[in-house]
């Protein structure tokens, strides 16, 4: 009798029979992962169209890496909206 | 038809198995307490503690293997769902980042040329002091 007792949870695992289903951490586009690059320098001595290179090309840079900062949120909205969707 | 008729059936005689497995131990207990008729309520009560046992195993066994597995694939099958647009969200996304991008670039272009043209003007009518390459590159570093 204390025996059966002993043994009854063990055979409890027949209750316990999962299936292991895993949902892959989704891959971000690799042109978001690329890392903003540093603000460009004016050389000493430089004229004022070097200084309006330099400047427009800043610009420039805070473009690409605004849309890249608005591309992550819109992917974080949407992978969270598909990933709520399976719950 | 047969496996029909033997999954339709299995699980009455598991739920079966298992009350004459808990009435077998209970009143086999109790017989076997009583003089005269002893032995027969410990033989009742030897089938029925392992019938109870393997019972309450195949209980869960069935659970499991009806319900949960249909749950399992069900899931699976979103996840497999939920994988793929995934991946079309990723496309459609890289895209049109790089879509925004090419439009950056090609109006850097076109400003570049723009500075080319009146170079020699804006060189010839503007003098930089020093300090101010200095303060734009304070401005662009980061302390």
């Amino acid at each position: 009798m204390k025996y059966a007792i002993l043994l009854l949870p063990l055979f409890l695992t027949g209750c316990f029979k999962s299936i292991p289903v895993k949902m892959s951490f989704p891959e971000a586009p690799t042109e978001m992962k690329v890392i903003c690059p540093e603000l460009k320098e004016v050389k000493n001595n430089a004229e004022m169209s070097d200084i309006l290179q330099v400047v427009t090309a800043n610009y420039a840079m805070y473009h690409e890496c605004k849309n890249k900062v608005n591309a992550w949120l819109e992917w974080h909205k949407l992978q969270k909206q598909i990933n709520d969707s399976v719950k | 038809m047969i496996l029909w008729l033997l999954n339709s059936w299995i699980s009455y005689i598991v739920h079966a198995a298992l009350i004459a497995g808990i009435v077998g131990t209970f009143f086999g207990s109790i017989v076997a307490k009583i003089p005269v008729i002893g032995n027969y309520g410990t033989i009742v009560k030897t089938i029925a503690m392992p019938l109870f046992v393997i019972a309450v195993f195949a209980e869960g066994y069935l659970f499991a293997s009806t319900s949960w597995i249909e749950e399992a694939k069900k899931f699976e099958e979103k996840v497999k769902i939920a994988e793929k647009q995934s991946q079309e969200t990723n496309v459609k996304l890289g895209q049109a980042l790089a879509d925004k991008n090419n439009s950056v670039k090609q109006q850097q272009i076109v400003i570049q040329e723009k500075i080319k043209e009146v170079e020699v003007k804006v060189n010839a009518e503007c003098k930089i002091a020093p300090d101010v390459v200095k303060i734009l590159n304070d401005a662009a570093k980061l302390k």
